[in-house]
């Protein structure tokens, strides 16, 4: 990650509720990540539960739009807002 | 050929006794003549396809004439239930079939509750009800023994004040001590998109069954009675309790359905710019509709017969006081289809009003997805101008939330605009609309669409709704794990759940019949042994009860073997027979398309902003899926299938 700037780098987090474990629902990233793969390494060196909640029922959104494949390759940039959200569509 | 001709026929073909310790008895009702006829269903029958659904369709394939119409008292309804019925965890469905008078096609509705469970505990497994009755009736089945009574005292109640008084007359409690299906007033006025209350909310929903139970002059059926301990070929409870676990483990159950269920899938699609909005003339709508702006107003979750999940959504208004309050102030629901239908579909953004529209539905017995869609439809004629302000009497603009509350009763009543919206996708055919309505009539095979999800994107979806035997409808085959990123970035793991390689992208058009014909497959065998789809592995999750928990099931209740291959077959006839009853009905390649409006518009928001159905690819992928489900070009089954097929019905 060397060559990503550490200028002022943000990104909003919103969890769904299994990611929460009674914490907030939005966290602020301002370690520098270049994509969805490399934040959900992050989340999960971070938050307990991540790793073992994060199955195929929860996806990413960026910029309040949903991202259905080629998840860990969605480049981020800062100000970028992601989500991590239930989806589904059988019902 | 009349059907008690048909029956005659059919009758020796029945088997005498039962084939396995749990098989119920399948009912012929006349009620026109107030006659009853019994026998058991013959075991290769099963063993083609099973129960509810599956030997629903070989009733039907035996007992249509085509010749007449669907309203006709010589067309049968067939309530069938499942095989693992009320046996297994969250198997508490049932089916009524028939030919439908709202699509023209295949009717065939699928509910829970506890109609379907009480008919297997009461030692049934099918009832054909046919004839005209003479004066509005009830039946009461209670050890097999059929009573015909007077429901003139029923007649003109809706759901929620005939289940109270169903309730005080045979001194009971529903789903305790009686299961009831009954119709309200839009079945007795033979409004196409109403439907048979089997509960609360629970209800047969899709293709009419409320205007054919009127048709027969039918008001009500009401099972009593239960045997406790049904004698199984093997001990299963052992089995169930792994079923039990599967189920309150899977992600989609434990953080989902039981949290706040289906509503949840609002979000997604609003985000992914697939949520039908304003007849899919837009495919976007307001964040105020989410499920968790629903929280306040959900006291708790609900469940059908012995299901672990609880994944119905109760409502309450009452503590609101910016709402009225009546009777409509709490009820049982939304699903997401009905949040959908009565949100963006019709231009409404409040939460408090799509459940009380919910709770009028419900009461009132009225589809909300073929209901929803007809009033959407009549909402985009009237802004065109192919509706009239005069032709409309009332304001159709989109949002209108009083006139939409006022038009929902009319419908029912079948009062002024009401009459037309009331005979759904027929309205042009009955010379309520012109014929330039029909460019925007979202509806595949005469059936409107099931839920709001706009599938321009998913081309899966796509596909499923064009080729859905009862018309446009996602609960037949929707390769709903398509939405979840983490499986489409898995091929291998794609490849083994489909049998076949299924493109990652959501977009492409490659593969993705592969998905369809193994989703179509799983459903069906799920509707014959009466599991819910909810619960049904693929449909949410690849981690729920799939064939290999049902063949254990089906050995161990009914001493039937029956390989996981030997089962996905049963999916493909009960699809072939159903795709035969169609053909019988006019039906071929030209019916298994989609809404003009999707191949000609773009959708124009989102992150597939420009995506639309291309003519050529969906030709291309309906032949290839056409090709693996050994259908010919016209989509029936090939010579050799068919002949087997024909063995089996016609032996």
């Amino acid at each position: 990650m060397s060559n990503v700037s550490t200028a002022s780098f943000v990104l909003t987090v919103r969890l769904a509720e299994p990611f929460r474990n009674d914490g907030p629902d939005v966290i602020e990233i301002d370690t520098p990540v270049r994509t969805l793969g490399e934040l959900t390494t992050l989340l999960e060196s971070r938050i307990a539960n991540f790793a073992a909640a994060n199955n195929e029922l929860f996806n990413f959104a960026l910029n309040g739009e949903l991202i259905l494949h080629g998840e860990k390759n969605v480049a981020l940039h800062s100000g970028d807002e992601v989500e991590l959200l239930v989806a589904f569509a059988g019902g | 050929m009349t059907i008690r001709e048909k029956i005659d026929l059919l009758m020796p073909r029945l088997a005498t006794e039962a084939q396995f310790p749990t098989q119920g008895t399948t009912l012929f009702i006349d009620l026109e003549r107030e006659e009853v006829r019994g026998g058991w269903i013959p075991r290769p029958v099963v063993e083609s396809f099973l129960g509810g659904r599956g030997v629903n369709m070989f009733l039907l394939y035996n007992l249509l004439d085509p010749t007449l119409t669907p309203l006709s008292p010589d067309i049968p309804l067939i309530f069938g239930t499942g095989l693992l019925t009320s046996m297994v965890p969250s198997a508490s469905r049932g089916n009524a079939t028939s030919w439908s008078p709202e699509s023209l096609v295949i009717m065939d509705s699928n509910a829970g509750d506890y109609f379907p469970s009480f008919m297997k505990l009461g030692g049934i497994d099918h009832l054909i009800l046919f004839g005209k009755a003479k004066r509005w009736t009830t039946l009461r089945i209670q050890n097999r023994l059929v009573d015909f009574l007077d429901a003139s005292a029923y007649s003109g109640l809706d759901n929620i004040d005939l289940r109270e008084k169903i309730s005080l007359d045979f001194n009971g409690v529903e789903g305790k001590d009686f299961g009831l299906a009954a119709i309200t007033t839009a079945g007795e006025n033979l409004v196409l998109t109403s439907g048979i209350m089997a509960g609360p909310k629970a209800i047969y929903a899709r293709g009419g069954p409320g205007a054919k139970m009127g048709a027969l002059g039918l008001k009500a059926v009401i099972l009593q009675g239960r045997s406790a301990n049904l004698a199984t070929h093997k001990p299963h409870k052992t089995r169930n309790r792994d079923i039990a676990k599967k189920l309150l483990e899977t992600s989609v159950v434990k953080n989902a359905l039981k949290v706040r269920g289906t509503p949840f899938l609002y979000r997604p699609s609003r985000m992914l710019g697939a949520m039908g909005t304003k007849n899919n003339q837009l495919t976007s709508w307001t964040d105020k509709l989410d499920a968790e702006n629903i929280d306040p107003f959900r006291p708790g979750m609900e469940g059908c017969f012995a299901c672990p999940v609880n994944c119905r959504p109760l409502n309450d208004m009452t503590h609101d006081p910016n709402c009225v309050h009546d009777k409509y102030s709490k009820g049982d629901g939304p699903e997401y289809v009905t949040l959908g239908k009565f949100g963006p579909n019709i231009g409404i953004s409040e939460v408090t009003q799509v459940l009380r529209l919910n709770n009028i539905c419900n009461d009132l017995g009225l589809d909300t997805a073929s209901t929803g869609s007809a009033i959407a439809w009549a909402m985009e004629l009237y802004q065109r101008g192919l509706i009239s302000k005069e032709q409309a009497g009332i304001d159709l603009s989109w949002g209108n939330y009083e006139s939409i509350e006022r038009l929902l009763f009319m419908i029912a009543r079948r009062e002024g605009i009401g009459d037309a919206i009331a005979d759904s996708s027929q309205a042009v055919a009955k010379g309520h609309y012109p014929t330039a309505a029909l460019d925007y009539l979202m509806a595949v095979k005469g059936l409107t669409q099931s839920d709001p999800h706009d599938a321009r994107i998913l081309k899966a979806f796509a596909l499923g709704l064009a080729v859905a035997t009862r018309g446009m409808d996602h609960l037949r085959n929707r390769v709903t794990l398509e939405i979840n990123a983490k499986i489409n970035d898995d091929p291998a793991f794609k490849k083994e759940l489909y049998g076949g390689d299924v493109s990652a992208e959501p977009n492409s058009y490659v593969g993705k019949e592969v998905a369809v014909r193994a989703c179509e497959n799983i459903y069906a065998v799920g509707d014959a042994v009466g599991m819910c789809r909810f619960t049904t592995k693929l449909f949410n999750s690849p981690s729920l009860p799939g064939l290999e928990e049902f063949a254990d099931q089906i050995e161990n209740i009914t001493g039937i073997t029956l390989s996981k291959a030997e089962l996905d077959r049963v999916g493909l006839n009960i699809m072939a027979v159903e795709r035969m009853i169609n053909s019988k009905l006019g039906i071929s390649r030209k019916d298994d398309t989609l809404p003009k409006r999707w191949f000609d518009e773009a959708i124009d928001v989102g992150p597939f902003k420009g995506e639309k159905i291309d003519r050529a690819e969906f030709d291309g992928m309906l032949s290839r899926f056409y090709a693996i489900s050994n259908l010919t070009e016209e989509g029936l089954p090939n010579e050799v299938w068919r002949q087997q097929l024909e063995g089996v019905l016609s032996a």
